[in-house]
């Protein structure tokens, strides 16, 4: 019988599918591209020089933005966009992750008026793994394409990122508790910002969604998901039912509020990783029931 | 069929493993713990090197009790949202991004100003709408006007 060490390093170790870290490295670049090409692209308005600045990552290179020509910063913003994409497509993943992550961290440290700061914590961590560990090319990429090997991948970098994706999640929820959540009603505050600020046009509108009983459930739900739903992921018999209600809060937070895609795409989809092999095929047999029980 | 594992790291041995394992996991909840109960318990963040433990995992914690719209008009005098004035697209947020972006940087405006006179060669005016959203979210406590135009942002 393996020991409490072993049964806990499990996650770490060895290989399995690679279908959920391939979900999530699609994802996850996408999201990248989604919330850094719009200023790379257009860079002659917040990196052009003399633009307003805001020093939130590096110091260092914030101040060394003034050396580099236009030339230089175009030439960097190609490569930098070339690798996310090179990243969503599964070519030199390991690579492309480090170029790609180099390259926004970089940008984000020049000026953070562009990307919101607070989408960007887990992405550094996210990139730093990928470009230490490596991986994420084992289906759904042109590398795996290219070498016709049976997909596997190993267990290291999905089972890092679930972790830092759970830590997150967490201690976002511990932050709540610390700040007095439960008894404020925190999410009626912010569901009753006018049009125009943080919330979707539509939730402005919807004036069910201001009503005390419905901003207190709201207020208890995010709790209990943040607190509640990282343990109950790594748990075989809870895993799916958690995970039901982190997507559905996750998917509540993308569609009510003004974040970034970024946010969800790295959150959502990192909990994905928490599926074993027997989740991904009892979850692929149910599907391939369904859609005979419904003749397709 | 030959099986194998595509990712080749750094990472070694089964010891390097665990060991950056239980590194990564220890220095994220520490990170965490920086943020939370270290402030409370010694007053003070520490500096943690690496960019992901920076700030700490907020999500809406606490949420702003005064907030601020932002609206511009032309010569024309219809009203627009502000973000049409922002260059950089941003996907999804582009609301959010301008109201963090002015907390930031108070200056936000007045580059955006300069941004767009530049552009259009003519006198806007800036409309900020301030609501006390626990006192009643739904009327504006306070409407200020601002003239962008050749001299820059200034009061009404």
């Amino acid at each position: 019988m393996a020991s409490a060490t072993d049964r806990f390093f499990a996650r770490f170790e060895g290989t399995g599918t690679p279908y959920p870290l391939a979900i999530f490295r699609v994802a996850f670049f996408v999201g990248v591209a989604l919330h850094f090409f719009p200023s790379l692209i257009t860079l002659d308005d917040a990196y052009r020089r003399g633009a307003l600045r805001s020093d939130e990552w590096s110091h260092w290179l914030y101040l060394r933005f003034d050396d580099l020509g236009p030339g230089t910063l175009r030439l960097m913003s190609i490569v930098t966009m070339l690798a996310c994409v090179c990243g969503a497509i599964g070519l030199r993943t390991r690579v492309a992750a480090i170029v790609a992550g180099l390259g926004v961290y970089s940008f984000a440290s020049f000026n953070g008026l562009p990307v919101q700061t607070l989408a960007l914590v887990n992405t550094w961590a996210i990139f730093l793994l990928w470009g230490l560990v490596g991986g994420g090319s084992g289906a759904l990429s042109v590398d795996a394409w290219a070498s016709r090997e049976t997909p596997v991948e190993p267990r290291l970098l999905p089972g890092l990122i679930l972790a830092q994706t759970l830590i997150g999640v967490f201690f976002a929820g511990i932050e709540k508790l610390l700040a007095g959540w439960p008894f404020v009603n925190e999410m009626g505050v912010l569901l009753s910002y006018p049009k125009g600020f943080l919330l979707r046009d539509w939730v402005t509108q919807v004036g069910l969604l201001h009503h005390p009983l419905v901003t207190r459930t709201f207020t208890w739900f995010t709790i209990v998901v943040e607190v509640g739903a990282p343990p109950l992921l790594l748990w075989k018999r809870t895993r799916l039912a958690a995970l039901i209600a982190y997507e559905a809060f996750f998917l509540g937070i993308i569609a009510m509020l003004e974040v970034p895609p970024l946010f969800y795409c790295m959150f959502a989809f990192g909990a994905l990783l928490a599926l074993d092999d027997d989740d991904v095929s009892a979850l692929v047999a149910r599907s391939r029931a369904l859609r005979s029980r419904f003749g397709k | 069929m030959k099986v194998k594992p595509r990712a080749r790291g750094i990472i070694g041995s089964v010891t390097d493993r665990r060991v950056l394992v239980v590194a990564w996991i220890a220095l994220s909840v520490l990170g965490a713990m920086n943020h939370t109960i270290a402030e409370k318990l010694f007053g003070q963040r520490f500096d943690l090197v690496l960019p992901h433990l920076k700030y700490g995992h907020v999500m809406f914690n606490k949420n702003l009790r005064v907030v601020q719209t932002y609206e511009y008009a032309g010569p024309d005098g219809v009203r627009h949202d502000l973000v049409e004035l922002v260059r950089t697209p941003s996907i999804g947020y582009r609301h959010a991004r301008l109201a963090i972006n002015v907390l930031l940087k108070r200056d936000y405006l007045r580059e955006l100003c300069y941004r767009a006179y530049g552009a259009r060669k003519e006198e806007l005016s800036f409309f900020v709408t301030e609501y006390q959203v626990d006192v009643d979210p739904r009327t504006p406590s306070q409407t200020k006007t601002l003239v962008c135009g050749a001299h820059g942002l200034r009061d009404r």
